[in-house]
């Protein structure tokens, strides 16, 4: 089952007389519980790829169907709830709102989903417990490390079951265990709740980890692989 | 949750947030205090003058307050004396002979108002015993008794039981020359009304102005102020050669000081906003600034607008509830331990005194004033929360996110 079809994406910006074409004609797609890393040299246009899938930047010309919804066709406020219902987001740093707990993240956008509270409670216990922070549930961000930071914020992607996470470097601020750990995890609950996770990376260990390796270059796909095992 | 949030967020730099909710207590108690604190001037002085000087109505015959000149009496007197003797409302009247004469000791001379008096309803309508420095007010035997004020008796280099005597035109145009003595000295506070004043009984002034008892000044003092206008209306229908006048019409300078109190309140609490407004624009925007991954990243994960705005305002709210209440609170406290221990103006007494106030000032309170303030406060805020947060939405949550 298709999750996500990307059509002839394209995304150009305009630099002085300059045209440059972040994205340049892309056909992709991702089938439910994919494990997809994106990776390409800086500049490639993964970023822009990435923001665009995610709904943070509409396309200069072709289309994005999640779901069988357009999601070219959303205006900037449908974008937001769309986002909200349909993708979670781990970024490479500030993921987390430093005022609330662990808990209380994780809870966040199951609340402004209006999730009830039964739900949220039980599914917050639940995600924390499974990325080893039961016993951190009352702790503030700044008290965590970066990779527990992480793994909160991965949790908080996965909270109100979203159709894919998108994740945007989400090691480059980790050291090798913190990373193997955040990874360990990320496989672990891709297999249990069977949420397409896509990736934009550098980090050679999360290349080694993914099922699927798109290269992009110059804002084209270069190469498309699916990794057996 | 969002309430949370802002709650929260304003205590992460806690040093910035407490420099402005100081500076919001320290401006509305300033605010606050000084309006209360002039007021307490102001009112003092309305009540001095009401209580000693003017009353709260004064009747005359229409032209007497033109010319001045002694043949000028209420007509149909009695009439109103009924009217004052009926009404429950009215404390106390005194029924005056007043003329405008010189008063000359060997040494010196004055021009003076001369106010021929009942001693008891005088006392009861301006309390003039209780003003008596020196002296007497009035003594039962003995005619032609006169009650001048210190500033006089310097004047005219004269003490207790000198001679001194006046000089006026009767009702009937003659001028007219009688000598008296000084039995009491007073002092009112009010210098310029000291100097402008003096008092001898009716009894011995009738004969000499030849009124046949016809008071040239009614002044009336009430119990209850707010019945004023309504007694002003009914006496003015007695006679219309009289004019019925309240103690804002009397002193003019008076009424045009009050507003003008109210006008420069109202410069001083708009300043005071326009700071207070600069100020939480000023810390918001560093708040947003600093945030802007954080505000990019929860505008990505499906904040909407709606709710960021809704969380930014409370912050903003937030910092001046936290403020306001305090500050305000600060001012009511002090203006209740002022009011009742009084603030002494050192070094500013004489020129107060010549304004007729007083040099001990006991700020009031005026709790529609508190109200209105407070509603400002909230006005100001969530109109300074405005621009921060029309920043904060219109952040790209993609370029905010990698914002270094």
């Amino acid at each position: 089952m298709k999750v996500i079809e990307i059509q002839n994406l394209h995304r150009h910006f305009q630099d002085g007389d300059q045209e440059i074409k972040a994205v340049n004609g892309v056909d992709l797609s991702f089938e439910k519980g994919e494990f997809a890393a994106i990776v390409g040299p800086s500049g490639s246009g993964k970023t822009t790829l990435l923001n665009m899938i995610g709904g943070l930047d509409q396309p200069s010309k072709g289309q994005i169907m999640v779901d069988g919804e357009n999601m070219s066709e959303l205006s900037p406020n449908q974008l937001i709830d769309f986002r909200l219902r349909n993708i979670g987001f781990v970024f490479q740093a500030y993921n987390l709102i430093p005022v609330l707990t662990a808990e209380e993240n994780v809870e966040f956008t199951m609340l402004l989903q209006k999730r009830p509270a039964e739900e949220r409670t039980a599914r917050t216990k639940e995600l924390l417990t499974k990325i080893g922070l039961g016993d951190r549930m009352k702790n503030r961000p700044g008290k965590l490390s970066g990779g527990q930071q992480q793994r909160v914020a991965v949790a908080r992607a996965l909270a109100p079951k979203p159709k894919f996470i998108l994740a945007d470097e989400p090691t480059a601020n980790l050291d090798s265990k913190s990373t193997e750990n955040l990874l360990d995890i990320m496989a672990e609950l891709n297999q249990e709740e069977g949420v397409t996770f896509i990736f934009s990376t550098h980090d050679q260990r999360v290349i080694d980890r993914a099922k699927r390796i798109i290269t992009l270059e110059d804002g084209k796909i270069v190469s498309d692989e699916r990794v057996e095992g | 949750m969002l309430l949370k949030i802002a709650w929260r967020n304003i205590w992460r730099n806690r040093t910035r947030s407490l420099i402005i909710i100081i500076a919001i207590m320290l401006g509305l108690w300033a605010g606050v205090f000084l309006t209360g604190f002039s007021w307490g001037m102001y009112d003092s002085r309305i009540e001095s003058l009401i209580a000693n000087e003017s009353s709260h109505l004064q009747i005359h015959n229409e032209k007497f307050r033109q010319e001045y000149m002694s043949k000028h009496v209420i007509q149909d007197a009695e009439q109103y004396e009924e009217i004052l003797d009926k009404d429950e409302n009215v404390e106390a009247y005194s029924s005056r002979l007043v003329v405008n004469a010189m008063v000359a000791s060997s040494r010196s001379s004055s021009g003076i108002r001369v106010s021929g008096v009942d001693t008891t309803a005088e006392n009861q309508t301006t309390a003039l015993n209780e003003k008596v420095v020196e002296g007497d007010y009035f003594l039962p035997r003995g005619r032609n008794q006169i009650l001048v004020s210190q500033k006089t008796a310097d004047k005219l280099k004269l003490g207790l039981r000198k001679k001194l005597v006046i000089t006026f035109t009767d009702t009937q145009g003659e001028l007219v020359s009688a000598s008296f003595r000084i039995v009491g000295i007073f002092k009112s506070g009010n210098s310029a009304y000291d100097e402008m004043n003096a008092f001898v009984q009716k009894k011995d002034l009738d004969p000499l102005l030849k009124s046949n008892g016809q008071p040239q000044e009614i002044a009336v003092l009430l119990k209850d102020d707010r019945q004023m206008e309504a007694l002003q209306s009914e006496l003015q229908t007695v006679n219309s050669t009289s004019k019925v006048e309240n103690w804002r019409e009397l002193d003019p300078l008076m009424e045009y000081a009050i507003d003008s109190f109210d006008s420069s309140m109202q410069v001083i609490i708009g300043i005071i906003m326009l700071a207070l407004a600069f100020g939480i624009v000023n810390t918001m925007l560093m708040s947003i600034m600093d945030r802007v991954r954080e505000i990019g990243m929860l505008m990505a994960i499906g904040l909407n607008k709606a709710k960021l705005f809704v969380m930014i305002m409370l912050e903003t709210l937030f910092l001046s509830l936290v403020g306001a209440p305090l500050g305000m609170l600060l001012a009511f406290i002090t203006i209740l331990i002022t009011g009742k221990t009084g603030i002494v103006l050192k070094g500013m007494e004489s020129g107060l005194e010549m304004m007729g106030f007083s040099s001990v000032v006991y700020p009031a309170l005026l709790p529609d004033q508190f109200v209105k303030i407070g509603i400002m406060v909230l006005i100001v805020t969530f109109l300074a929360a405005i621009f921060p947060i029309i920043k904060a939405i219109r952040l790209d949550p993609a370029k905010a996110i990698r914002k270094v």
